[in-house]
């Protein structure tokens, strides 16, 4: 068992800071990341397909460019992990299948990393994925605070990747917590945008009606820089900064929801601590905290799971009429499930998604509420190999339901969502939790999380 | 569950999809489970009762 997480971490604001001041130069921080994955990456697998050489031309080339008396542009030089089922032009895409080992290298960026590019950042190489981004183990990669212990998934190897200081910033994905699941499990940051706010164009799918890319990093200020510059708005990062200050702001006028039941139901006792200290938090910044439930979370979940479950067996439904042996044993039970199910579950969740999405808009709107607070996970990282996670109260709970139980609901109503770290437990593994925003209001939501992150 | 494993065989048949012996019965019952929530999430069976028009507004309109 190794242990690799970075714990003195530089931020992407403190880069750029660097490189602006010639504390550091491009070639320095390239070479750095390049060692600390030759140092790392063995025990971690965070990462495919670095390609050293190139890595150091281009930063090479970028010194040489930061001598032109021109401002470099908003991310110049920051090094960006790429989940493998997102496309960067001159790599393969290969989604962790065996089917696709064989694929052509992209030959255009996707839109989100061509907008990224045109901020300036520098792709380090394509990050480990779950099969097809469908699970939450993310194998072979490991959690860089334990590797004994499994990512999460499936932008497992991206949130590893921050995580042990071998990129910045990393590309996800989230249909049902893939995004959530492994920030928390690796004590990083990431955001679920509203659904639909990001192109994914050039992103392999999983369930369209659900996929929704985003940005991984170490704190909500470098996450909201790099959600700007997936947008293609990198000339508003410079400005952003100031968003984010040192010392939190006061959340007076902030009515933040907790949610009983379905939310707080077999949570590890520090997660559930976490979850309070953040609250007490957010009270002593003015916030006021208003306890409410929502009885159609359990729906949302199970409207997540079968919509999941029916469109991806439509995405993969030649694989498993064709090769079906070229299929992982889970991938394809997914699918088998997905494509025998009556088209009228189909038909039966796309109403009950507008039944969810109403019944959430009105506890937003009667509570007035700007965010509700929730634990990303009900427990830290499992062991690899683990498939039932123990609660206190003596039951059990298969590994990939529990660690999605807290995470689809939110998939099914579509709105942004930021994980931020919530310190540790008793083993020195990272907490996660979530705020939980009004559809399209990621900034009033970061504002929010920025807070919250500075109390732990 | 025969009635599953029977529901499982019979649309696999109906599709044209070849299920080997020995994962029947692992399929039916994730199929069994995944049809309780179909069951769970249609209109009479859920809390929030069915609306004749959604109310998707966030906030109190001003």
């Amino acid at each position: 068992m190794a242990s690799n997480p970075n714990l003195t971490p530089t931020t992407i604001r403190q880069t750029l800071t660097k490189l602006a001041e010639k504390q550091v130069s491009h070639v320095e921080l390239v070479q750095d990341l390049l060692t600390r994955i030759q140092q790392t990456d063995a025990d971690v697998i965070a990462w495919l397909d670095v390609r050293p050489k190139y890595l150091m031309e281009l930063a090479e080339a970028q010194d040489r460019r930061r001598s032109v008396p021109k401002p470099p542009t908003s991310l110049f030089g920051i090094p960006i992990g790429v989940k493998d089922i997102i496309d960067v032009s001159g790599y393969q895409t290969v989604c962790n299948m065996e089917a696709r080992e064989n694929v052509l290298e992209a030959a255009r960026d996707a839109d989100v990393v061509h907008r990224l590019r045109g901020a300036g950042a520098l792709f380090v190489g394509k990050t480990v994925t779950q099969e097809a981004a469908a699970g939450i183990f993310s194998d072979p990669c490991r959690n860089p605070w334990d590797t004994a212990r499994i990512p999460g998934g499936s932008s497992g190897g991206s949130a590893a990747a921050v995580a042990n200081g071998t990129a910045l910033g990393a590309l996800g994905t989230d249909t049902g917590g893939s995004i959530r699941i492994p920030a928390a499990l690796c004590g990083v940051t990431g955001l679920k945008p509203t659904y639909g706010r990001l192109s994914v164009n050039g992103i392999f799918p999983l369930s369209p009606s659900l996929d929704t890319p985003g940005p991984i990093a170490r704190d909500v200020a470098d996450t909201m820089a790099l959600y700007l510059g997936m947008q293609g708005k990198h000339r508003e990062i410079p400005a952003m900064w100031d968003r984010f200050p040192e010392e939190p702001r006061s959340l007076a006028g902030k009515r933040i929801g907790v949610l009983t039941s379905y939310f707080n139901e077999h949570i590890q006792p520090e997660i559930a601590a976490a979850q309070q200290k953040a609250l007490t938090a957010a009270e002593s910044l003015g916030a006021e905290i208003v306890e409410c439930d929502w009885a159609d979370a359990m729906t949302a979940r199970y409207v997540g799971s079968l919509i999941q479950r029916m469109e991806s067996a439509q995405i993969h439904r030649d694989l498993l009429f064709n090769q079906p042996h070229l299929m992982g044993e889970q991938l394809r039970s997914r699918v088998e499930v997905g494509a025998l199910l009556p088209a009228d579950a189909w038909f039966a969740a796309i109403a009950a998604r507008d039944r969810v999405k109403a019944s959430i808009a009105a506890l937003y709107r009667e509570h007035r509420l700007d965010a509700i607070v929730a634990p990303s996970t009900p427990v830290t990282a499992p062991l690899v190999g683990e498939k039932q996670v123990a609660y206190a109260d003596g039951t059990t709970e298969e590994t990939g339901l529990a660690l999605t139980r807290l995470t689809q609901p939110w998939n099914a109503t579509g709105q942004p969502i930021i994980a931020i770290p919530a310190g540790v437990d008793d083993r020195g593994l990272p907490i996660g939790l979530s705020l939980i925003g009004r559809p399209d209001e990621e900034w009033e939501l970061a504002d929010i999380a920025h807070a919250l992150e500075k109390s732990f | 569950m025969p009635d599953s494993l029977n529901y499982v065989r019979e649309a696999a048949k109906s599709i044209g999809l070849k299920l080997p012996e020995e994962r029947e019965s692992a399929i039916a019952e994730a199929v069994a489970v995944a049809l309780r929530q179909v069951e769970a999430i249609r209109v009479d069976s859920t809390p929030v009762p069915a609306p004749t028009t959604y109310d998707a507004s966030w906030s109190e309109q001003k």
